[in-house]
């Protein structure tokens, strides 16, 4: 059972029932305005680029309306669907893969010296090749089918979560691993007890960064060479002119990257609720 | 409506709170046999390849169940020889010994409270206050049962399943303190126990403290910048010259026991005070000479 760390400070002040009122009244309505003003900037873009692009004639396959791309949605929904769920499976097996590849060289970073040493060069090295470079080669390597497109969103997504983590895993207050000491803990006690809770929060920054960089790896691995998924289906519709298919298989990108990145973030919340109590008090203290 | 909180609970925790077995705490008192023993201790650091000297000759005993203070101007070294006891660091020169023997491994044998109650952020209070015994393998349920029966006497009943974001600087400080009691040792050090506290809740902590330890026959050597709490705490207090840190002044403190707050405006405990005061303060003017 948690308590609300607010009731703590707001018990001091005794509130009347009618003041109550009033205070959830506001901060129902702020919450509202909260999510009514970013909804209303996405409705003023569109409308924007509604009107602008029949105002001045511009023609279909150059940038086609909105109205247009969601008609394109609707019609080919079954098309899309089957590519989605393609790049879908890509970008999760990638993620899951990139992941556990990302947590298991952190730890290893971080638990010698050697291995930090000697595997940072060819983490760094890792990125500053383009993927774009590695793409083709591993075509040539692997071959068609699915787990080039994995290699190339690992290569992509495990950079934030290995360098995130390292930090975290290192984070730890000194005067806490000392405090473990003087408790009888063994290094690889204060690795666990201390070391890898310290580094959670850490770790979720880097799923977060991660997590929308697997979709944009998941395309670049279609656009070298496939015969399904998103990044196949632009390519594939591009020189037909089929503009409206292009910004349709856009879309579904961006709201597959967003849903991931929110379903992130509430795992964060619920994975860590001390991380929240903190926030809040440090919060409460500022003001 | 339900009030689980009422902040007076939070800012000033009762001192009226007896622990279990403080119906003869007057009884305990220090034996005659050493506990733990310091000699020679010298401790000197390399900064930029020039050796600074931080503790010079530190002659140091305690008894068992005795209560010391070490008391000492800022810099004087005494946190690193907290450490040195603690087993974090060794001296450069000197002999430790525990029961009469040479202590080489004091890691993990000794109690140290800093002056930070680091708590673990993502652990409930009970979790932070098992966690030396849980380090030592015992069985989860028996040493939460453990914890759970002291709460009560440290102040933290109906808290047990917080975490330590949401309590009190001087609630936080129990956690730390209950932890370091569970873990059992026979030393415990306190690195300035109370130093981040208000005046107030510092006053009601050392007098919890005071009835803590008189229940409790510990061996303790606390490091503090309060004179008032050094001689108000101790059986003797150890004063300290500036750096390099040696022993300036060892004052028995007679005052009888259980002492109380309310001692400190008594004639003995002022003299006592003015004595460890003098020592600091001449302290200071040989600085300002040499």
């Amino acid at each position: 059972m948690r308590e609300d760390p607010i009731a703590i400070y707001s018990e001091a002040e005794e509130t009347s029932q009618s003041s109550t009122f009033w205070i959830l009244l506001r901060a129902y309505i702020s919450a509202m305005l909260q999510w009514a003003l970013p909804v209303a900037l996405i409705l003023a873009v569109l409308g924007i680029w509604e009107v602008s692009v029949r105002l001045f004639n511009v023609a279909r396959w150059l940038l086609p309306p909105p109205s247009s791309i969601g008609a394109e949605l609707l019609e080919s929904k079954s098309l899309l669907l089957r590519h989605t769920l393609v790049t879908l499976e890509e970008v999760l097996l990638g993620f899951a893969l990139a992941l556990v590849v990302g947590i298991a060289l952190a730890a290893a970073i971080a638990y010698s010296k050697l291995v930090e040493r000697a595997a940072y060069p060819f983490i760094i090295a890792s990125q500053t090749v383009p993927v774009i470079v590695i793409a083709p080669l591993l075509l040539i390597w692997i071959g068609y089918g699915i787990w080039p497109k994995i290699i190339v969103v690992v290569l992509i997504s495990f950079f934030p979560i290995v360098i995130n983590t390292v930090d975290g895993l290192k984070s730890a207050d000194p005067d806490m691993l000392n405090m473990m000491r003087t408790l009888g803990a063994n290094k690889w006690q204060i690795f666990t007890k201390v070391q890898v809770p310290s580094s959670i929060p850490f770790l979720f920054s880097g799923i977060r960064v991660a997590i929308t960089l697997s979709v944009i790896g998941a395309v670049i691995g279609e656009w070298v060479g496939a015969s399904a998924g998103l990044g196949y289906l632009m390519t594939r519709s591009a020189p037909q002119f089929l503009t409206d298919r292009v910004f349709a298989s856009i879309f579904i990108l961006s709201v597959i990257g967003i849903t991931l990145f929110v379903l992130v973030v509430l795992i964060e919340h619920y994975a860590m609720p001390w991380y929240q109590w903190e926030k809040r008090d440090k919060a409460l203290k500022r003001n | 409506m339900v009030v689980r909180y009422k902040p007076t609970t939070i800012c000033f925790w009762p001192i009226i709170v007896k622990m279990t077995s403080s119906t003869n705490h007057s009884a305990v008192k220090a034996s005659s046999r050493t506990k733990m023993e310091l000699k020679g201790i010298d401790k000197y650091f390399s900064v930029d390849r020039k050796a600074i000297t931080v503790l010079r000759g530190i002659d140091l005993s305690v008894r068992e169940g005795e209560f010391i203070s070490l008391i000492g101007p800022s810099g004087c070294g005494k946190s690193t020889l907290l450490n040195i006891i603690a087993g974090l660091d060794e001296p450069t020169k000197g002999d430790i010994s525990n029961d009469g023997q040479r202590s080489d491994r004091r890691l993990g044998a000794i109690g140290y409270m800093h002056q930070k109650d680091l708590l673990l952020p993502w652990r409930t209070v009970l979790d932070n206050a098992v966690l030396g015994l849980e380090l030592r393998g015992k069985p989860r349920s028996q040493i939460r049962r453990q914890a759970l029966e002291l709460m009560e006497s440290f102040g933290l009943k109906g808290f047990e399943k917080n975490y330590p974001s949401l309590l009190s600087g001087g609630m936080r400080q129990r956690v730390a303190f209950l932890r370091t009691v569970l873990a059992d040792h026979d030393v415990i050090l306190l690195d300035e126990p109370f130093g981040a506290l208000d005046a107030l809740t510092r006053a009601n902590m050392q007098e919890w403290l005071i009835e803590l330890w008189e229940s409790w026959g510990k061996t303790v050597i606390m490091v503090t910048h309060d004179v008032e709490e050094a001689v108000l705490l101790s059986d003797r207090v150890y004063v300290f010259t500036s750096r390099p840190g040696s022993v300036k002044l060892v004052l028995p403190v007679d005052l009888p026991r259980p002492r109380r707050y309310e001692m400190v405006t008594e004639d003995a405990f002022v003299k006592m005070k003015a004595a460890v005061i003098a020592a600091l303060r001449g302290n200071d003017v040989m600085g300002g000479i040499a």
